[in-house]
């Protein structure tokens, strides 16, 4: 959670410089997960908290989030553990709706070892589409770069995003859901040790 | 009895006055009356006796008019035109009515017309005009040409506006009633006198008015210009299912992709995420897609009543402009005086 927190409050100041940004939102997030790797019985479900920090300024744009959540394992070979996640996107719209993305990622566990911590550069694209004056859709695919701490090659490795957020005219409130898919295919010793994540987040956003 | 005898004659005297303008001289009388009688040579002898006494000026006109009359029935043009020269000096204005006296008469007094240097209906129109902006128009005539000078007497002034040459005929001078540094006259009575030279002969005519002062009306500010109305700035458009278009679009698409994306050898799960996810944004799109749209900014509409209230902004500017210099404006009325010579 302190990870989280601490990637979310760089970027706010990070972002201080542009505080006339056209918009900047903060938000607090509840989540749902589903987490899998190695084989069918290593799976985990479990929710936690998340935090949100939204700028964009002109045609450029900065998404980033931290979560953390607690798991339990769906078998009794495994062990509960704590999820701790950051990730950054920044992007560039190249027409109003579609923008082109680059950001990394870095997610841990507690205790170690638990489940694989990964580190992450992704690169993709973002549609983002006003639904009206009060809502917004978007939907986002990248490319997966991982690198793990136990080593190790990696096959296909992709995200999915799904999101909307609906509030008042004014941009002020916002209620915001959205649902990430990732995968990400890994080789050790010709072995497959596949890693798979499904979050949903529910949340409120303040905008500035 | 002598009480009453005085009271009759105060009544008497008192009437008197009124009925002054009716009576004749008994000579001009009995010369009326010879003529009416035909007795053309009674009508000359009363007549020029009684030109020989002291009449008024109605007499004497009336006393001239049958001489005239009087030798032109008698074929004596000469003292016909003489006796027409003096009745014109006396009246320029007078003229005989066509439809009663023979055209031979009617000929020879246009005949001393022509022989005489006077100036004839001098008129000025009633009018009102702001000092400065406007004039006032004199109209007489002369009976041959002459030097006409026109002028303007009273209230301490004696302003020639107008000196020129003109033939015989009517003629118009353009009065601008203002002093000569340029303030308008002050209001009063006053006299335009038009007086014709030709050599040593001159008439005058004199005219009298009255000059007032009022203040200009000022303008009313506009609140619309005539013939333009505000288009509405903000429309609302019709329903559209856009919405929930773009969301089933943009769920279906996200929706595939992660179920294609999912790795078969691990636990897949119930999609709860995603089943959620969805549903919300269905619901979203739904609730989105039935609210009534919001009003949106028409840019034409916009940029005409833009350039409407520009325009009227610039007019009621203009309008306050011309207030503020018709408050300093004066309003002059000029009005002949009834029974004017």
């Amino acid at each position: 959670m302190s990870r989280a927190l601490t990637v979310a409050l760089a970027f706010g100041v990070l972002c201080a410089g542009s505080a006339e940004a056209q918009t900047i939102r903060v938000g607090l997030s509840g989540l749902g997960m589903s987490y899998a790797e190695t084989n069918e019985s290593r799976s985990w479900d479990g929710g936690g908290g998340a935090a949100s920090l939204v700028v964009r300024l002109g045609r450029f744009g900065l998404d980033a989030y931290g979560f953390t959540a607690k798991l339990k394992a769906d078998s009794s070979n495994v062990s509960d553990f704590d999820m701790l996640q950051g990730d950054v996107r920044a992007s560039f719209f190249i027409v109003p709706v579609i923008a082109v993305e680059l950001g990394f990622g870095r997610r841990a566990t507690d205790p170690d070892f638990a489940a694989q911590d990964v580190g992450l550069w992704r690169f993709g694209i973002l549609s983002e589409m006003p639904l009206t004056r009060l809502g917004i859709i978007w939907i986002r695919g990248a490319y997966l770069a991982p690198r793990f701490e136990g080593g190790g090659d990696v096959g296909l490795s992709a995200e999915v995003g799904l999101g909307i957020a609906v509030g008042t005219a004014n941009g002020r409130f916002r209620v915001r859901a959205d649902y990430e898919f990732q995968r990400i295919d890994r080789k050790v010793d010709n072995q497959d040790v596949p890693l798979q994540m499904s979050l949903a987040k529910l949340g409120l956003e303040v905008g500035f | 009895m002598i009480r009453r005898v005085i009271v009759a004659g105060a009544l008497l005297i008192a009437l008197t006055p009124a009925t002054l303008p009716a009576q004749e001289h008994p000579l001009v009388r009995r010369a009326q009356q010879a003529y009416d009688a035909l007795d053309f040579t009674g009508a000359i002898r009363n007549a020029s006796a009684a030109l020989q006494q002291r009449l008024t000026r109605a007499d004497r006109i009336l006393a001239y008019e049958l001489l005239g009359f009087t030798y032109g029935a008698l074929d004596s043009t000469r003292q016909a035109v003489e006796a027409f020269r003096q009745l014109i000096f006396l009246d320029p204005d007078r003229e005989p009515d066509v439809e009663r006296v023979s055209p031979r008469i009617t000929s020879l007094y246009a005949s001393a017309l022509g022989q005489v240097l006077v100036v004839r209906r001098l008129t000025v129109d009633s009018t009102s005009i702001i000092a400065g902006q406007g004039f006032v128009r004199v109209r007489f005539e002369v009976t041959r040409a002459a030097r006409a000078v026109t002028r303007v007497v009273g209230g301490g002034l004696d302003l020639v506006i107008d000196s020129t040459l003109v033939v015989a005929g009517e003629t118009q001078v353009l009065w601008d009633p203002v002093t000569v540094s340029g303030d308008p006259l002050a209001p009063g009575t006053y006299q335009v006198v038009v007086t014709a030279f030709e050599g040593s002969n001159q008439f005058g005519a004199p005219l009298d008015l009255t000059l007032s002062h009022s203040s200009v009306d000022t303008l009313a500010h506009l609140t619309s210009l005539p013939g333009y109305t505000e288009q509405p700035e903000y429309e609302t458009p019709g329903r559209s299912w856009q919405p929930l278009g773009v969301v089933l679009l943009s769920t279906g698409l996200a929706a595939g992709a992660a179920v294609a994306l999912e790795n078969p050898n691990l636990e897949i799960g119930e999609r709860k995420e995603l089943a959620g996810v969805s549903l919300l944004t269905l619901i979203a799109g739904v609730a989105l897609s039935l609210k009534k749209p919001d009003p949106v900014p028409v840019e034409a509409n916009i940029l005409y009543n833009q350039l409407l209230r520009e325009e009227l902004a610039r007019r009621n500017a203009d309008i306050a402009r011309q207030n503020q210099e018709r408050r300093r404006q004066v309003m002059l009325t000029v009005t002949p005086l009834e029974g004017a010579p």
